[in-house]
């Protein structure tokens, strides 16, 4: 699994968009609408303030099964968009989802943190 | 046994994927969160400020997913592992008496956890559990077994539904309220089903974004007529949230969790802070 970036940048490139896009697309996960947070806002809303996150619930059994679940449809959604591959071939999808769904399952990540985990694992097409 | 079926059941699913291949992560992949709330109980004492928390953390994971060779990314690839990890949550009040979820837990667990597309995810195995109130008068310590099921897009594109189930030996010696309750009587250990059920599902509206129900049920096995007639062997809490745009959120709960005594309805008015 590639690991994350010391400091990584917010940025309108593919993995930053393409993360973007999933979580506020209606025909996607439908976190947010683009009129409250804007791209350029994005990066540092906490992943605990969008609609997925349970509230009234802080069973960490629950939350570990929800963020596998997200995790595999963020990903199947990122594949219907964008035509991408993985970073590393000796990584599997398998574990590529489950260190999404890490992010997912805590609260405090934000949205930049989610694009980074997102470029670090996979090869959009401006990555030659 | 609540948490046998799902230990069975996620054993069986991974079974086939063991011989594949076996990775290990290192500790860590720990979070801590917490959230400022007020509370304010129909039959308690008044309104007070405090903090939602919740932490966990996984002290050993190992992967049984299948070793791939092309760069391709699949998103229907299953995933299966091992986990020993730990965990803790509960409500903490600045008024400790006024605390309608006085019910505090941390938790040891060691599971199976099994992934596949279109199947939802289960989890299931051992856990050993320390329950308290804030002021820890009241307290016990649980262990048996537990599991949990959980699948996204059930009714809707963005819909969640969840089951978890634990049937755990309950030492509670150092529960006053049961002690009274059995005056002579011995205080021996017991056992006990713990449920809980979420539905969450986005709204896409101009002021409502999200509703969420949450119910957990708590029942003693073969109760002695002391513990029923002071009503220990029963607990039931459900809560219904509705998220508002800006953060606002209106929560209503009706019930008592384990060492509640007094407070059968709860509403919550909030927003969710954002510390950055």
């Amino acid at each position: 699994m590639a690991e994350p970036q010391a400091t990584y940048t917010w940025k309108e490139n593919n993995a930053c968009t393409a993360t973007y896009k999933v979580l506020e697309g209606d025909k996607f996960l439908d976190q947010f609408e683009d009129a409250d947070i804007p791209f350029a806002k994005a990066a540092s809303i906490k992943l605990k303030t969008l609609r997925y996150f349970p509230k009234t619930t802080t069973n960490p059994q629950i939350i570990e099964v929800l963020s596998l679940e997200i995790a595999r449809k963020f990903v199947t959604d990122i594949v219907k968009v964008f035509t991408v591959s993985k970073q590393n071939t000796a990584t599997s999808s398998a574990t590529i989802i489950s260190s999404i769904a890490k992010i997912f399952a805590d609260g405090e990540k934000t949205i930049k943190d989610l694009a980074e985990v997102v470029d670090s694992n996979i090869k959009f097409p401006d990555e030659a | 046994m609540k948490y046998l079926i799902p230990v069975l059941t996620a054993s069986a699913l991974i079974a086939p994927a063991f011989a594949s291949s076996a990775e290990t992560d290192t500790p860590g992949n720990s979070s801590f969160e917490f959230n400022p709330v007020v509370v304010d109980s129909k039959n308690g004492t008044g309104s007070t400020v405090g903090v939602e928390y919740k932490f966990k953390g996984n002290l050993l994971t190992k992967s049984f997913d299948s070793k791939e060779s092309s760069n391709v990314l699949d998103p229907n690839a299953t995933i299966g592992s091992a986990v020993i990890g730990y965990s803790g949550s509960g409500t903490v009040a600045a008024s400790k008496d006024r605390n309608p979820k006085n019910f505090l837990e941390f938790q040891l667990d060691a599971k199976l956890r099994y992934s596949g597309p279109g199947k939802g995810t289960v989890l299931g195995g051992l856990f050993a559990k320390y329950e308290t109130n804030q002021s820890f008068t009241n307290k016990q310590f649980v262990y048996g077994l537990g599991g949990t099921y959980g699948k996204y897009a059930v009714f809707g594109e963005n819909d969640f539904v969840a089951f978890d189930a634990n049937y755990g030996r309950v030492d509670p010696k150092g529960d006053v309220e049961r002690k009274s309750a059995l005056g002579s009587a011995p205080i021996d250990p017991y056992y006990r089903w713990n449920l809980e059920f979420l539905y969450m599902v986005p709204i896409r509206s101009a002021t409502v974004k999200s509703v969420e129900f949450n119910y957990r049920y708590f029942l003693e096995n073969n109760a002695p007529a002391a513990i029923k007639s002071a009503a220990l062997d029963e607990h039931q809490l459900g809560t219904i949230r509705i998220g508002l745009k800006n953060d606002f959120f209106l929560a209503y709960s009706a019930g008592k969790l384990p060492f509640d005594r007094k407070n059968t309805q709860i509403i919550q008015l909030g927003v969710s802070y954002k510390f950055n």
